[in-house]
């Protein structure tokens, strides 16, 4: 942070950079879910998220992709129902600009076409620890 | 920036806005690391930036073949010694992969005891080139070479 000398307006700046060094600034970390699975023909999974506890998890990115160039459908649910879902060929690409809140997470993979061997689903997002009172 | 007009609470959004000048403001500078390689029929290759890594936030990956090929591109993280220690991101692709993340991947560098490693695996049956893009911000202007 630039030190304030003479008159002016103060730099405040160093409050709302993004920073990659985790100091205690900020309290939020980085959240990675990946699994790689199969899926038959006309069928569908649901597959549940693990959220740590004592905080939110809030999700910004979600990749679904094939390995063979299928109709696939990517559903995504929180602990009151639907959130939003999106259709593709082979990749299902599923920002949320803003990030999302989740509670619960569950994602729904639909296979429209053949037998697909490998699907890959990625998600990335920020966990929040609820600040403790005591 | 907005001119204040009458009561109310002044706008501050110059504060929070982007920029291109390397000012003293922000010590963050923005990187971009290519590579073309080539990647052998049904195999895999990963990179890595070897060296002292400082700490870095990647917001774009891309991989391209040489042409249509079906492929896996992953981001892994490893520790300094070059162990596995978590998969982040996964995704097939057929003419291009991208990956673009809102919030960044995290990489606290060596210093952090830990590195990206960017994994291509080639699951054509003949060889083909492969680009890879990575974008983001860098903590210093030590710059960003991938190996």
């Amino acid at each position: 942070m630039v030190i304030s000398r003479g008159t002016g307006r103060k730099d405040y700046s160093q409050n709302v950079e993004t920073s990659v060094v985790p100091i205690i600034r900020s309290h939020q970390q980085r959240i990675f879910y990946t699994l790689s699975f199969s899926l038959p023909s006309f069928s569908y999974v649901d597959l549940v998220v693990p959220l740590t506890s004592g905080g939110f998890s809030m999700f910004y990115n979600f990749f679904l992709s094939a390995s063979s160039n299928e109709l696939i459908e990517l559903s995504v649910y929180y602990e009151n129902g639907l959130v939003t879902d999106k259709m593709g060929y082979q990749v299902v690409d599923l920002p949320f600009l803003q990030g999302f809140p989740f509670a619960e997470l569950t994602i729904r993979v639909i296979n429209y076409g053949t037998d697909i061997s490998d699907l890959y689903l990625s998600a990335a997002g920020l966990f929040a620890p609820t600040w403790s009172t005591a | 920036m907005v001119t204040s007009r009458g009561t109310g609470r002044k706008d501050y959004s110059k504060n929070t806005e982007l920029s291109v000048m390397k000012i003293v403001r922000s010590h963050q500078v923005r990187f971009i690391g290519r590579l073309t390689t080539t990647v052998p029929a049904l195999s895999s290759v990963g990179f890595y930036q070897a060296g002292k890594v400082t700490p870095h936030l990647v917001y774009d990956l891309s991989v391209v073949p040489d042409a249509d090929s079906i492929h896996l591109f992953q981001v892994q993280k490893y520790d300094s010694n070059l162990n596995y220690v978590s998969t982040l991101s996964g995704k097939w692709g057929y003419t291009k992969t991208e990956m673009e993340y809102l919030h960044g991947i995290e990489s606290l560098g060596t210093d952090g005891n830990e590195v990206l490693v960017f994994g291509i695996f080639n699951y054509d049956t003949v060889d083909h080139d492969y680009t890879l893009r990575v974008s983001g911000l860098i903590e210093s202007k030590t710059g960003y070479v991938i190996s």
